[in-house]
Parts: C-alpha cells; structure tokens; sequence
C-alpha cells in the first residue's frame, strides 16, 4: 500500500486560530450534549439565572446613574458630571488589570502545564494562531465575568446620558482589545517567570498565595467598620479620579467611549485612535516576545538550578559508630513508622496546598480567639453579684470555652490530616504496600501523622489564650489534657472513615479530600459534640452542688478520656482488615 | 555464591475481577542465580501475577511463595525479601532522592549507618548524586526509573522483580540495569523481568516464561522454548507462534 502525499495548503492565521477554537467549542458542547438531563436543566436554569442577573444590573445601574445626573442630588453632593465621566477609565483599568493578573495563573496552566503546546506546535498551524487560541481561551471565563459588571454598568451609563448609539459596540470592542492585550502581557510575564522557576511550583506558590489573600479578606470584612460617612463617601467617589492620568491610554480609551457616546466625534477619533494604537502595539510585541521566547526555548532553560550543597560534616551514627547519639523518637519509634511519618511530615511541608489546607484553620482560630479576647480576655465575670454557684458554673464554662475554641481549629486541622492519612498517597500507594511494615504500624504512623500536628498546634494556641485570660496552671493542665484527648479520638474516627473510602487514583489532589465522606463528617462532629459534653457537663454539675471546681474538672477529663480511647480503638479495629485490601481494586 | 532453591515459586495462581479471569492457574518457579523472563502480549496477565507476587494484589486463589515465604500467610517475610519495580515509577513528588532511599532503608529496617551508605553507593551508581537533593518531581522519567530500581536495591534483597525495568531508558542506563541484574543473579538472587523487549529477554534471561489469556502457556530455556515453536529460532517468532500474533505480523506487512 502506498501513501498519496497530498498537496498541503499552509492555513491562515486567523482560519488557524478558529480551528483551535472551534475544537474547543466542540469540547464543551460535547459535554453538555452528553450530560445527564439533570444537569443539561441546570445549566440552562444558570443560564437564565444569569440573565435575569444581568437584566438586575442593568437596570440598578440605569436607576442608579440617572439618580447621580439628577440636579437635585447635585445640589448636595457637588458636581457628579466628573465622576460620571470617569466610570469608563475606572472601569476599564480596573478591567485590564484584572485580565492581567487573573490571565497569569490561567495562561501558565495553559501554556506549561496543560500538556497539549507540544501537540499544537507540532502541527502544520502557525505557532502565533496557537499562541492567540491559548490567550483567548485563557481570558475567557474572566472575561465573561467581568463583562457580568462592568458591561451592565456602561451601558446604564449611556442609557442614562442618552448616549450616541456607536457607543455601545465600541465600549464591547475596545473591552475585548484591551483584554487581548492584557493577556498578551501577562503571557510574556509568564515566560519570564518560567525561566527563573518551575511552572508546576509557580502554579504552586500562585494558588496558595492567591487561596489565602482570599481567604483572609473574606474574613477581614468582620473587622471592617459600614458605617460610612459624607466625608468618606465623598473620598471614595473622588478616589475613581485617580485612574483618569493624562498619560494613560485606558484613560484615552475611557475619554474616548464618553466622548464618542456624547457625539464629540473629534476628540473622540483622536482619543480612541490613539489608545487603540497602543493597545494594538503592547498586543503584537508581547505576543511577539512570548512566542520567540517559547519557542527558542528561552522560557523553559531554567537558570535557578540550586548551587551544590556543601558536604555536611559525616555523623557519628553514619560513621559506623554506636547509635546512642540517635535520639530517644528514633529509638523508641519503630523505624517503619518513623519512615512513614517524617516521610508524610516533609511532604507536608513542602505542598503548599497542604499547607493552605492548614493555615485556613489557622486565620480563622485567630480570629476568633481576637473576638473572644476582645472582651478583656477575662470573659464574662459579671460583677459578682450573681450566687456563688453560679459564678462557678460560669468559669468552668468558660474554661471550656476556650476548649470548644481549640477543638473547633484541631477539628478542621484534623479532619484535613487523618482523613486523608492514606489517599494522599496516591498512585505513590505501592511504596508502602509492598513494604515489609505491618497493618497495626501503618495505621500507628498515619494516626501519628493526622495527630501530633494538630495536637502541637492546638496545644500552643490554647496556652496563648489560657495565658491571655490569666488561667490557673491546674486549668491550663486540665484543658489541655482534655483537647489532647478529644482530638486522639477525633483522628481514630477520621482515620478510619477515611480509610474506608480512601482512594488512590485520583488526578487532582483535591479528589482525595473525600474519603471521609459524610457519613464521618457526621460521627465525627457527633463524637465532638458528645465527647465536649462529656468533659464540661461535670465541672456545671459540680458548681450548682456547690463542690470545688477542680473535681469537676478532673471527673470531666475521666469520663471524656474514656470515650476518647474508645473512639480510637474502636473504629481502627473495625478498618484493620481493610487495611490489607486497600488499592486492590 | 549460586542458590538452586526456588525463591519465587507460584502454584495454581488464580486472581479474578468479578467474572474476568485475569490470572488462570498459574504455577512456575523461579531460582536464586536465575533471570526468568515474564513475556506476554498487553493484557495477558503479566503485571496481575506480578503484582501477586510482590504482595499488592491478594491472589483469588493458589500459592505464591517469596524467598521460601508465602506471601499471603507471612506477608512481612516475604516482602522483606522482595525488592520491587513497577512499570510506571510512581514516586513522592515532594520527596528527594535522597530522602526517598532514606525512607525506603527505614521501611525495610536498615540501621542508618547500613542505609546512608548504601544509598550514597545507589546514587552515585545510577549517576544520580548531583539531583539527590531535588525533589523527585523535577526528575526526568529516565530518572525517576532509576530512583525506582535504587529503592529496590536500598536493602540488598534476595528476589528482585521488575515490571519493564528499561522502558524510558537511555542505553547506558539500560546497559548498567542489565549488568546489575546479571550481578544479582551470579551472586544467588533471583530475578524476575517482564519485558515487550524481546532482545532483552533472550539475551539476559536464563528461563523465559510466557503468558497469554491469563494462562501460562510455556515456560523455559531459550533451546526448551525453540522445541515448542514448532521450529522457529528467534524468540520474536516463537513468541508470535504461541501467542497466536503472527497475523498481526500479516497486517503490518500489507501496510509497508
């Protein structure tokens, strides 16, 4: 059989570019075509829940702005013809500096580690019409996002200044330009950042930090003070000002839509010309950067090669010589669950996503440990008027508040740690499972793994607030003993759930956080609840029979320890066998 | 040192997913001072047994025995004995080289003097020691391949068995993991490979052994495998006779 080499027809850029995206499209529709009916319904409710969004804002931004033209509200606020007229510069600023940070993390995804550049670069395709389909796709869903705010509000704007018709296609065309041009420079600061890190630890580092920063001033709104005055008020809207530079040309851009829309065709030409002309020029030369910078392979040479480690000093176990330098963990810990443990403590460490997993908690112990303090860090005393035994049913409450505070954090630290004790191992499961280590070790070491830190924390983090209220040593003792014990049957219960569900096979590392599912999630904010009880019902009991608080306390922590132990044993003993059968298929 | 006694032994081997039968009745031997070859066309059942054999899959039923221990009654015994490739070298991202045969060394008891000194001596032998403190995620396949075979070897055991060991591979690694195998076996090891790579098999293997449909369907030297060829020399064609893929071979030919 012989193979005819057809005549092949070098496609143009453009035809190129609709090819790549046109796949794509297929992608999705693909999706939805073969999706279940229950789905295919959702996404059509979503689509005309977005639709009525869209029409909402519109029609508050209409409402709004015709408010800000009218004459009467001039009369107390000032001229608002400055601020109306500045709503484009902001807005596109604001649009094209989102486009340019939100597209770095996209277009490193799409451009290092989606995996297809080989392919595509491989094909007969122009590199620049693969190159332009990438920024498009990566633009798109923030695009569309932004569009979801900032169109509704521009076109309010030219509703209510009955503004020239040009005005609305030019305000969709100059936001698409500027957005291109935007990605495009956010793809050569991709490159850039390439050369000098690994795009895997980038997209690392990126989520991690972008995770928290969003986290925290989700959180940081409890700190925020709403009751805004004039003078603030007045601030705010001068603040918009500040985008309207005369030497920026999201500005020109911006000056140029008002000026079009109010039919001032010259400065209008001038204006949007101009901008249009830098935007066409930061498109072409970043597009043109990053493209010689991929492909001479520039971007991928990575220079931050680690310099070689001086040799450290040989120790003395290491030289031959008898161990008792090793310390007492490694002498008493069995070295297959030492193994497992530093082994599971240093990947820990180094996934940033592990960590964000942990400093969640963290932000938010924080935060609650400042409202609780924020009373003067000595809680609700009153001022000794109530009985006696009342006052003491109420600082054993509080003892234990600060208790509820630290298990609340261990519980999240926990459930994050001991849920998915062995479906963080992945496909790496092998490793252990071929191993000579035993059921009972395993187990031992990933209790360990799913305890010890959560335990270190919460135990710093409760003595900082015991020492903040000025507790007691004996209530400080008594506190701790009783988070310690709590969490221990929190991560049996977690460990064993999990490890009935664990799964190995997962590609993205956030699937394993299922394993517990929610039958644990349920027992073990039940045991908590009950376990909690358990440790604080006694010390009440005690105070209203009007008996010392310390034996309150103490039986507390009897009863409490009791159902602890049981809710490690019990559970663990129960997954024990599956042990042995995990990741058999 | 050569050991004749069998040190991987499997009888009437059995594993079934549901209704599919993945592994029939499988029994052979293999020897200390031997490399047997595990050949097979994809799907025949060659990684399951394997999988059997190191102790990651519970067999349906038969016996699988390790270093004279049998993997489902005494599997710490037996695993201890067992080093162990996969044929996709799945490893700790976050962990380094290093780190890894450390962890590795402590899964199978080393002291630490035994473990750092045997793990410096792997990684300088598979060229390794210049990325023994990166992390295993900015390793080449290449690399990640060696790593596998480095913690295999960690603890010096007495069965290697290996799931394609030279996929991936440049020729001088591929070089040095056939010399080392050889040295493994001359010094009383027993070495089991699978392989596509029929060359491998019939220049390094002592015994081959071939598996298709979950059924072994012939095991033994290159002279006793010949006979059952129905006169065919190479291994390529004795294979493609007894696992029924000489039509295969047809096709390929009508498409030159």
């Amino acid at each position: 059989m012989t193979t005819g080499s057809a005549t092949f027809h070098e496609p143009g850029q453009w035809v190129s570019v609709w090819r790549l995206l046109r796949l794509r499209l297929t992608i999705q529709l693909n999706g939805f075509l073969r999706a279940k009916t229950r789905v295919k319904i959702g996404y059509s409710l979503a689509t005309l829940g977005l639709l009525l969004f869209l029409g909402f804002i519109l029609f508050l931004s209409v409402s709004l702005l015709s408010l800000l033209r009218s004459p009467d509200l001039s009369r107390y606020v000032g001229d608002t013809a400055p601020f109306l007229d500045g709503i484009p510069t902001t807005l596109i600023s604001v649009a094209a500096l989102g486009i340019l940070f939100t597209s770095f993390s996209v277009l490193l995804q799409a451009l290092y580690l989606a995996g297809d550049m080989d392919f595509l670069m491989s094909t007969p395709l122009p590199i620049r019409s693969v190159f332009i389909a990438k920024l498009v796709q990566a633009i798109l869903p923030n695009f569309g996002l932004m569009c979801l705010f900032t169109l509704p509000i521009l076109f309010g704007l030219g509703i209510s200044g009955h503004y020239n018709f040009l005005y609305y296609p030019v305000v969709v065309v100059v936001l698409v330009l500027i957005s291109l041009a935007a990605a495009a420079l956010a793809s050569l600061m991709v490159m850039v950042a390439a050369r000098f890190f690994p795009a895997r630890r980038l997209a690392e580092v990126l989520g991690f930090i972008v995770g928290t920063l969003f986290f925290l001033f989700s959180q940081s709104a409890r700190f925020i003070n709403f009751n805004v005055n004039e003078q603030q008020l007045s601030g705010v809207l001068k603040m918009s000002g500040r985008f309207n530079q005369p030497w920026s040309p999201l500005a020109w851009t911006g000056q140029g839509v008002i000026a079009l829309g109010k039919s001032d065709w010259g400065h209008a030409a001038g204006l949007l010309t101009a901008s249009l002309l830098v935007t066409g020029l930061v498109f072409s030369v970043s597009l043109w950067m990053s493209e010689r910078l991929y492909y001479t392979g520039w971007s991928n040479l990575q220079n931050n090669r680690r310099r070689p480690k001086a040799k450290a000093p040989v120790r003395a176990e290491e030289a031959g010589q008898p161990e008792k330098a090793q310390g007492l963990f490694a002498r008493m810990v069995p070295p297959q669950i030492r193994a497992v443990l530093v082994k599971d403590l240093l990947v820990y460490r180094r996934d940033l996503r592990n960590i964000s997993r942990l400093i969640t908690p963290l932000i938010l112990g924080v935060i609650y440990a400042i409202n609780l303090l924020s009373s003067g860090g000595r809680g609700f005393e009153g001022r000794g008027e109530a009985p006696a035994w009342l006052m003491n049913s109420m600082r054993s409450m509080l003892t234990f508040g600060d208790v509820a505070l630290a298990l609340f954090l261990g519980w999240m630290l926990v459930a994050n740690l001991a849920g998915v004790g062995f479906s963080q191992e992945g496909r790496n499961y092998w490793m252990l499972k071929a191993a000579p280590i035993s059921t009972r070790q395993l187990l031992t070491a990933k209790f360990l793994v799913g305890y010890l830190p959560p335990l270190l924390l919460c135990a710093v983090y409760l003595l900082v607030l015991q020492v903040l209220k000025r507790a007691t040593v004996f209530s400080a003792l008594v506190s701790l003993l009783a988070v310690g014990m709590a969490l221990a049957g929190l991560t049996g219960i977690y460990l064993a759930f999990g490890t009935r569900g664990a799964k190995f096979d997962w590609e993205n590392p956030s699937q394993s956080n299922r394993a517990v599912g929610c039958l644990g999630s349920i027992a073990g904010t039940l045991y908590l609840a009950i376990c909690f009880g358990l440790f604080a019902v006694p010390s009440i009991v005690v105070g209203l029979l009007g008996l010392p608080m310390e034996a309150g306390q103490l039986a507390g922590l009897l009863l409490g320890s009791i159902f602890s132990v049981g809710a490690i044993l019990i559970p663990l003993g129960l997954v024990e066998k599956r042990v042995v059968t995990l990741n058999e298929g | 040192m050569l050991n004749s006694s069998a040190l991987i032994e499997t009888t009437d081997l059995v594993k079934s997913f549901g209704d599919k039968l993945a592994v029939d009745n499988v029994s052979f031997q293999v020897n200390g001072g031997e490399i047997f070859g595990f050949l097979g066309p994809n799907g025949a059942g060659k990684t399951t047994t394997i999988k059997m054999i190191v102790g990651l899959l519970r067999p349906t039923s038969g016996v699988v025995k390790v270093g004279g221990y049998d993997v489902v009654a005494q599997p710490l015994q037996a695993k201890a004995a067992c080093g162990y490739v996969p044929d996709e070298p799945n490893l700790y991202a976050k962990l380094t080289g290093r780190e890894l045969l450390r962890f590795v060394g402590d899964l199978y008891g080393l002291d630490r003097p035994q473990m750092t000194h045997r793990s410096e001596e792997l990684l300088r032998l598979f060229g390794l020691i210049e990325a023994a403190d990166d992390t295993t995620d900015s390793y080449s396949h290449g690399m990640k391949q060696k790593t596998s075979l480095a913690a295999a070897l960690v603890h010096d055991p007495r069965v290697l068995v290996l799931d394609e060991p030279t996929v991936g591979l440049d020729p001088k690694s591929a070089r040095l993991i056939k010399d080392i195998l050889r040295q493994m076996a001359d010094r009383g090891a027993a070495v089991m490979l699978s392989t596509h790579i029929l060359e491998i098999a019939q220049n390094m293997c002592d015994r081959i052994g071939i598996i298709n449909k979950g059924r072994l369907i012939a095991a033994g030297s290159m002279d006793e495998l010949r006979q059952l060829g129905q006169g065919e020399s190479s291994l390529e064609d004795i294979f493609l006779s007894l696992t029924g893929g000489a039509e295969d071979a047809e096709i390929a030919e009508v498409l030159k």
